[in-house]
């Protein structure tokens, strides 16, 4: 039998042994190295060659052993073994090579197991006339130094071979496993404290996680599959990046990192970034000639803040990364385990961007498919690469990333004084793209006075209005407005001055709609079933020139009141106003009317909407909606901007209005209205006698497929459009159409793309636009704005801005919404820039959990909240509608959602709160009940698995009672007690349970049904007869 | 680090914005000469944008 010795393993072999249990299957450590020996060299001497060299380094001869719950490295005594050959010399040229290359890629992509020595493979490969050696090491023997090292034996040994000299290569006065050792002794007590108070406080603060955009949610669970994009820098640019590295006192290596922080900073919006880099381990001069893995990573963390040039920010990292580097030798895993402990297994701890100079080594000839950082650079003189997740990002982002980073650090070194903000990311076709392509139509402008005067004399006898069983033609809707207008008129009503409604919805409502307009002011509604105080804010803030009033609602009225009585303005002419029956003449940019929104902070504040801004809106609006020329149910109150579109829109279309609450008996009489336009939260409510024959058109809050998946496929002939828009645009500004039959892909709908003569810019905060798939804040130009905020001149400039992009003298609203620019050009909504919350450092993505709450069969409606009470930590919070159990959905959560998704608590409601508006009314959800377990909760471990689990979460961790609730990490572990814990659980119950089971599973009870599904697993996989005979055997032995 | 400055700015439709000090200033849109903080802006905006309706508007030409 083979001598073997054995040595602790050193801190980068436990880091790369423990990483590798999350996937021993992956190739992710596979560390390929490329060789052709000279022509002449036989196989004999090529395989004598590469034993040299396995004698000389220990590390080749190395594997790694769990001993009682450590990790070990066991050297084997050299054995001269000859390399396996294949032949291709036979083939024709170039099947030869492909052949070659698929040897080596398999080679490449077979997974080396940690626990038998070698922890390398190499084939010799016969080429036309020499041999080619396909050599693949594992990390946890071989770093990128090793390769340069390896490289150089190979020719040394080789030339020696060839004159029979001694071969030049170097002493190794000690072993790696010498190195382990003396690391071991060296790495302890003060020393170790004094380096890991560096590290907290260098990373104290620093984000959880990078806010990159991510083209798919973060799974629950972290794999290596990965992907990654090759890519030249252009001719001359590492020189440039060389001379600038120069005049600063810094490194090429600087220069490089600097422009990745400032790439990621402007597309994440971060302005602390945390970028890993690798220090080579080797600073003794006795380590520098030995094969083995000695890199450790470190984080490098760059203050991105107040916009500094280039140049700052390349002084920032400079500085950083020499504290970074001085205390480079503290293991990565300590420092994890200092600053992290609490492990999220969906995101890589401390950083999760990497960029790599490796200008001697060049890349892997092979793609293992494979990353270990959710982004990494390595560029190299020649061919450079960036590798990425591809569970995250598609190729297409990887490749804009490459291009963008290209961009911006030629850019950077060219002109190091521009700001970062400044510094250009995009071509100038992507420019054109997201400055959002050419919406120009040709539409009239015009007054809604003269639309739906068109269209009154087009269709006269047509039913306008359907309302209290009544039903108006277009020829009386028409008269009865225009009687009525010439008495407002009469009042003070005119061009510039306001008339207050204080009307219920009834037919009366929609003629002193139309009357107010066609006298030239614009309409304010107000809710007569506000709260009086609500109502006497709004009649003052408006300052009307008239309040119209029924009976019922006059007493809470204030100033001048026209009563409505039904005599009312009978005794006025009935045919359509002119100029000349106006205080002044009416113009398109005359207000039409002023609606009322809540901000997030402060007092209502009045929408000033002209007719202008309406009738493009409107123009748009018959184009798209077929549906508004046949019946439209209007169920929301007039004074929420959504209802334009139905009552304007389908007034100027020649449809009739049927006007009645969602609720109502009279809103199913008549059949299914063709069009119809909630919230999304009115969806559970739309049976199939509500829903619309032609358009149904969702907005006023956020929409997921999740959300609308149920009456898609019940209704698949139904147009369906997302609309977005804020009343200071105009009802709508931004939609998304999904065509009968077009399917509705889970996760947020798509707002989509800017209606006629309209534009939507996404504006870093420097005004910069965006790249296409990064998260910017979003600004609206074009013919739908609003005139401003009603006497509020101030808060007017503030919203709307000067636009950097659109014709000279135009303003932008600036819409305070986040959202994102598909690769296709359509938006993604992503919430309110206020509404961006986090817990525990990670952003929360409130959409994500409600719909992953939606997907549960048995959850008919659902929410998520972000709260803060009684004035401790933010929790989240997720609450849902239907007959599912908690624990039920809790389990499924835990199984699609990273750990920070998950909420916190559950709580079920009969029905989530709507405001009158019919949206989420998040004020209005409950906090819930005290559901944390109390400090005494101790649940004694229940069956035999959850024993042992907790016997050895006690043993390690040194605790006197573990229950069956209790978390592994809550408790203190770490990831190398976890290490010893699972050696534990497996030599008790010889299951096979990977390291990664107790990331996904710390509670006792959890893993302990881990541990049993999989003893289960292993009984299926055995015949009758194996069962029987290790029945009798456990007989046997109790 | 000092607060950012602002610049109140109004275009030719004597619509009233504000703009930061240092940077370029769109077209169209001119200086009106009051500068300060963004608070100081806003509060001069509220003082000397007393008519809101935009010039055209006014004088009747849209």
């Amino acid at each position: 039998m083979t001598r073997e010795w054995t040595f602790p393993a050193s801190y980068a072999q436990e880091r790369v042994w423990m990483a590798n249990q999350l996937d021993a299957g992956s190739p992710v450590f596979n560390v390929s190295v490329p060789w052709a020996f000279p022509a002449g060299v036989d196989a004999g001497t090529a395989s004598d060659v590469v034993n040299r060299i396995v004698a000389r380094h220990e590390a080749l001869r190395t594997h790694l052993r769990v001993d009682d719950g450590a990790l070990v490295q066991v050297v084997r005594a050299h054995e001269p073994t000859p390399l396996p050959t294949v032949d291709l010399s036979h083939l024709p040229a170039g099947e030869r090579l492909a052949e070659f290359e698929r040897l080596r890629g398999e080679l490449a992509r077979t997974p080396i197991s940690l626990d038998a020595a070698p922890l390398w493979r190499a084939r010799l490969i016969r080429l036309e006339d020499a041999w080619a050696l396909a050599f693949v090491a594992h990390h946890a023997v071989f770093d990128s130094h090793s390769a340069v090292l390896f490289h150089a034996e190979l020719a040394a040994i080789c030339e020696a071979a060839r004159t029979g000299a001694e071969p030049a290569v170097p002493e190794l006065p000690i072993q790696y496993a010498d190195f382990a050792v003396w690391q071991r002794e060296q790495l302890t007590g003060d020393e170790l404290t004094r380096q890991l108070a560096f590290w907290t406080g260098h990373l104290a603060g620093a984000p959880a996680v990078t806010g990159l955009p991510l083209d798919r949610p973060r799974p629950a669970q972290l794999g290596f599959a990965g992907d990654e994009v090759r890519f030249t820098l252009p001719d001359g640019l590492l020189d440039r990046v060389g001379a600038l590295a120069v005049g600063a006192q810094a490194t090429p290596y600087m220069v490089l990192l600097a422009g990745f922080a400032a790439l990621l900073s402007r597309i994440s919006g971060d302005t602390d970034v945390v970028v890993g880099v690798s220090t080579a381990g080797r600073d003794n001069p006795e380590l520098a000639p030995l094969i083995g893995m000695f890199v450790n990573p470190v984080a490098l963390r760059c203050d991105v803040s107040g916009d500094p040039t280039f140049a700052e920010l390349l002084g920032r990292v400079r500085n950083g990364l020499i504290d970074a580097m001085e205390h480079g030798q503290t293991p990565f895993q300590k420092i994890v385990e200092a600053v992290d402990p609490q492990r999220d297994p969906s995101v890589q701890p401390v950083f999760q961007t990497a960029l790599n100079w490796i200008p001697d080594s060049g890349l892997d000839p092979v793609e293992l498919g494979t990353t270990k950082d959710d982004l990494a650079f390595d560029i190299t003189t020649g061919e450079s690469r960036l590798v990425y997740r591809s569970a995250l990002f598609d190729r297409g982002s990887a490749a804009a990333v490459v291009r963008r980073y290209v961009r911006l650090l030629a850019a950077a070194v060219a002109e190091p004084e521009r700001t970062v903000g400044a510094l250009p990311l995009l071509t100038d076709d992507e420019r054109d793209l997201v400055l959002g392509g050419d919406t120009a139509r040709d539409v009239p402008v015009t007054t809604v006075v003269d639309e739906v005067q068109r269209q009154a004399a087009a269709t006269p006898e047509t039913a306008a209005l359907v309302c209290d069983g009544v039903t108006l033609s277009y020829a009386e809707l028409n008269t009865a407005a225009n009687r009525l207008a010439r008495l407002l008129v009469a009042r003070g009503a005119g061009p510039e001055t306001r008339v207050a409604l204080l009307l219920p919805r009834s037919c009366e409502l929609v003629v002193a709609m139309l009357a107010v307009l066609k006298s030239g002011a614009a309409y304010v509604p107000v809710d007569p079933a506000y709260p009086a105080g609500r109502i006497a804010y709004l009649l003052s803030d408006a300052t009307p020139a008239l309040v119209v009033a029924t009976p019922d609602t006059a007493a809470s009225a204030a100033g001048d009141t026209l009563v409505l009585d039904g005599e009312v303005g009978a005794d006025q002419p009935g045919d359509d106003l002119t100029d000349a029956d106006r205080s002044a003449p009416l113009r398109p940019g005359h207000p039409a009317y002023v609606l009322h929104t809540s901000g997030s902070t402060g007092r209502p504040k009045g929408v000033v909407v002209e007719h202008r801004a309406v009738t493009a809106y409107l123009a748009w609006a018959r184009a798209t909606y077929p549906g508004l020329a046949g019946v439209a149910l209007l169920h929301s109150p007039v004074s929420f901007d959504l209802t334009v579109t139905g009552l304007l829109g389908t007034l100027t279309a020649g449809g009739t209005v049927r006007l009645a609450a969602i609720d109502s008996p009279a809103a199913r009489a008549g059949g299914r209205p063709s069009f119809l336009k909630v919230t999304p939260s009115h969806l559970p409510l739309l049976d199939g006698e509500l829903s619309p024959t032609t358009d149904l058109v969702i907005g006023g809050e956020a929409l997921s497929g999740e959300q609308l998946a149920g009456w898609r496929a019940a209704h698949p002939e139904v147009a369906v459009v997302n609309e977005y828009g804020p009343t200071e645009a105009t009802v709508g500004c931004v939609a998304a159409r999904i065509a009968p039959g077009a399917p509705v892909a889970p996760g947020p709908v798509p707002i989509g793309t800017p209606t006629w003569n309209t534009g939507a810019l996404l504006l870093d905060g420097a005004f910069q636009p965006v790249p296409p798939g990064v998260v910017g804040e979003l600004y609206v130009t074009g013919a739908q704005l609003a005139r401003g905020y009603h006497d509020r001149p101030g808060l007017t400039a503030e919203r709307f801005l000067p636009c950097p992009y659109g014709p000279p003298g135009a303003r932008m609203y600036a819409t305070g919404d986040l959202a994102r620019r598909r690769p296709d050009g359509t938006l993604d909504y992503l919430g309110r820039r206020d509404d961006q919350v986090k817990v525990r450092g990670m952003r929360i993505e409130l959409g994500e959990v409600e719909a992953a709450l939606l997907a549960h069969p048995d959850v008919r409606a659902a929410a998520a909240a972000v709260r803060v009470d009684g004035g401790g930590e933010p929790t989240l919070v997720g609450y849902l509608v239907g007959p599912a159990h908690e624990d039920s959905v809790r389990a499924e959560l835990a199984r699609e959602l990273p750990a920070h998704l998950v909420p916190a608590a559950l709580v079920r409601l009969d029905a989530l709160p709507l405001t009158p508006n019919g949206k989420l009314d998040r004020a209005a959800l409950p906090a819930p009940a005290a559901t944390e377990p109390a400090e005494d909760s101790y649940v004694a471990p229940r069956t035999e698995a959850e024993g042992l689990v907790a016997e050895v979460y006690a043993d390690i961790l040194q605790v006197e009672k573990v229950g069956a609730l209790d978390d592994f990490f809550t408790l203190g572990g770490n990831s190398l007690r976890g290490m010893r814990a699972m050696a534990r659980i497996r030599a008790e119950v010889d299951v096979d349970l990977p390291m990664r089971a107790l990331f996904a599973s710390p509670v006792v009870a959890d893993l302990a049904a881990q541990i049993e599904q999989r003893i289960a697993a292993e009984l299926d996989g055995l015949s009758d007869t194996e069962v029987a005979a290790l029945l009798a055997a456990e007989e046997g032995t109790n | 680090m000092a607060e950012p400055r602002f610049l109140v700015v109004r275009n030719d439709e004597e619509q009233y914005s504000i703009w930061s000090a240092d940077r370029e200033l769109p077209a169209g849109w001119h200086d009106t000469g009051f500068a300060g903080s963004r608070e100081e802006c806003l509060a001069h905006v509220d003082e000397v944008w007393t008519d809101m309706r935009p010039r055209s508007v006014r004088e009747g030409i849209s």
